[in-house]
């Protein structure tokens, strides 16, 4: 288990981590939500015992994340959201490099070197100089380069970065995979639908301070998010805009198109039913009348204010 | 057996190395390398002449001169990257996240200099030594009269040299492992680093020996300064006529062990700014 108590990291008079505490259990895969300089990147640091933090603690399994710990970093895989692959090396010898700075018995390095090769479909680059990989590949060797030690916790800083749509849902995969395989996952990204797609632990963080924490749809109900409701019309989709405006429970409306519009509700199941029964009645052809699920980008747009530490 | 070769020859501390073994290899030669190995060579072919002309003259002090700034040469150009690469290739924070201590770090970045000094040492050795069983051989053909030094001469004179190829390398590696934890950049390292020995080894010596008017200060402050002094105490009887001069060997040895000092200083200084920075953080 990951617990954070009281995490604190301060520069002078500025506190880029402010307090932050949390728990995560194996197999947990957490979306780390923030706008950029939130504090996101800090965190994850001082939890990869690259930064000392100033007040408070974390521990794996009750080992402290302490710089000064060594064994410790051995549970740990971590991937910068900036990183370089050395010029004049093959995939199979950078990671039987990282293997052996990880203690990985050299008896054992070739083998593992194969799984994580398989595990991040990277097997056919095996003999391949890393630099020549595109963006992707790179990115899934970093990934392979982080599990080459098998380690419990891993930290992945803005993974998804610059990789196009298929790298991306690749990505996604091996993620949801490694959640599998029971480790616990630390996924900070700026694309939310993303991270809503295989996050089942989501953390949103702002000027150093953690504003929610929780499973994704413990957070989504709590913050009680105003419902969105679409309605997809035969026609008049004005006019239905019109008679939808200032009726009881209707906060706002918004035309998508000719045949379609979006309106806030705040009521019980049963007044939205009411109002559906009230178009129709009212002879509007209603092709379709459905409640939009909040996701995390609404629930990140309403926790935050978008303040930049 | 195996355990002992993970705690030896597969060591986490000895993974530069085995990487540097790997990147001698010639198709990996960057240019610059292959500037010093070119310089390497004809320092090399510079030795063999002298061997040829004059046999005599070739005992430990003449290949310890040609040795010595081959390694000026090669250290810098082996170890600039050390840490200024990592930070260029964004791969720094990876190592620092390793189980490995800041010790362990600057140790295992700086044994790559292992290689050259080894290979340089055993040239150093063979040519001496070498030296010295042809004059042996030439004498007992009368085609010379006597060998210019005896064993004992040459068996006390090739340890001195290698303590002097050991501590200048240390100097060399401390130096250079030094400027490169500062900068960002390996061109601004490798810069950095010739800058500091060309202002150390001769702006400052030059600018001492100016104000003070005292050529044994300049002697005692060069690495070099102290081999024209020793061959001069040499005379044609040997090694035992030099033994008197206490004050020679003092100040070979202070000369030496300042080096010493300061490459083990350099080395301190540079774990000192990695520990550092694996508590403040590495900006990328």
């Amino acid at each position: 288990m990951l617990s954070v108590t009281g995490l604190k990291k301060q520069y002078g008079q500025f506190r880029a981590v402010d307090d932050v505490s949390f728990e995560l259990h194996p197999g947990d895969i957490m979306g780390f939500i923030g706008s950029n300089g939130a504090g996101k990147t800090t965190t994850i640091k001082m939890l990869a015992t690259l930064l000392e933090p100033t007040h408070g603690s974390a521990s794996l399994d009750g080992v402290p994340l302490d710089p000064n710990q060594i064994e410790v970093r051995k549970q740990i895989g971590y991937m910068p959201d900036f990183f370089g692959l050395y010029e004049d090396i093959r995939v199979w010898e950078y990671l039987d490099m990282f293997a052996s700075l990880y203690g990985v018995p050299h008896s054992e390095r070739q083998t593992v070197i194969g799984e994580v090769l398989e595990l991040t479909d990277l097997t056919f680059k095996r003999d391949a100089m890393a630099q020549s990989l595109s963006r992707g590949m790179q990115q899934r060797l970093c990934l392979a380069r982080c599990l080459v030690h098998d380690p419990k916790l891993l930290l992945l800083d803005e993974p998804a970065s610059g990789l196009d749509p298929r790298a991306r849902a690749e990505l996604k995969k091996l993620i949801t995979q490694l959640g599998e395989m029971g480790k616990i996952v630390i996924v900070s990204s700026h694309i939310l639908p993303e991270l809503a797609d295989f996050s089942t632990v989501v953390g949103i963080i702002e000027k150093g301070q953690m504003l929610a924490f929780g499973k994704v749809e413990d957070v989504v109900r709590g913050l009680e998010v105003q419902k969105m409701i679409s309605v997809h019309v035969l026609d008049r989709a004005n006019e239905a805009s019109m008679f939808l405006h200032g009726k009881e429970h209707v906060t706002e409306t918004n035309l998508v198109g000719s045949e379609q519009l979006r309106f806030g509700f705040t009521g019980t199941p049963q007044d939205q039913a009411e109002l559906l029964r009230a178009m129709v009645s009212a002879g509007f052809q209603v092709m379709e009348y459905r409640e939009e699920t909040a996701n995390l980008e609404d629930v990140f747009m309403k926790v935050t204010k978008g303040a930049l530490n | 057996m195996s355990r002992l070769k993970d705690q030896f020859l597969n060591s986490p501390v000895l993974y530069d190395l085995r990487r540097g073994i790997q990147k001698a290899s010639p198709r990996n030669w960057q240019p610059i390398q292959a500037v010093v190995i070119v310089l390497v060579a004809l320092g090399l072919m510079l030795l063999a002449y002298s061997f040829f002309v004059n046999v005599s003259l070739v005992d430990a002090t003449v290949p310890t001169a040609v040795i010595l700034p081959i390694l000026t040469l090669v250290i810098p150009t082996i170890l600039h990257a050390t840490f200024a690469g990592e930070w260029q290739a964004r791969s720094l924070n990876s190592l620092m996240v390793a189980p490995l201590t800041t010790q362990q770090l600057v140790v295992a970045k700086v044994l790559r200099a292992l290689l050259p000094f080894v290979l340089i040492t055993a040239l150093l050795i063979l040519v001496t030594f070498g030296a010295q069983g042809i004059q042996e051989l030439m004498q007992f053909n009368r085609a010379i009269e006597e060998p210019v030094r005896t064993w004992r001469d040459v068996l006390i004179l090739a340890p001195m040299a290698v303590l002097a190829s050991l501590t200048y390398t240390l100097m060399l590696v401390g130096v250079t492992a030094l400027v490169s934890s500062y900068c960002k950049t390996t061109s601004a390292a490798l810069l950095g680093t010739l800058g500091v020995l060309i202002i150390g080894l001769l702006i400052l010596p030059i600018v001492v020996g100016v104000f003070e008017g005292n050529s044994q200060i300049l002697a005692i402050a060069h690495p070099f300064g102290q081999l024209p002094t020793l061959l001069a105490s040499l005379d044609d009887t040997g090694f035992q006529s030099f033994v008197p001069f206490r004050e020679t060997w003092m100040s070979f040895f202070g000369t030496w062990l300042v080096w010493a000092v300061i490459g083990c200083g350099a080395l301190v200084a540079t774990h000192a700014r990695m520990s550092n920075l694996r508590q403040s953080g590495i900006e990328d």
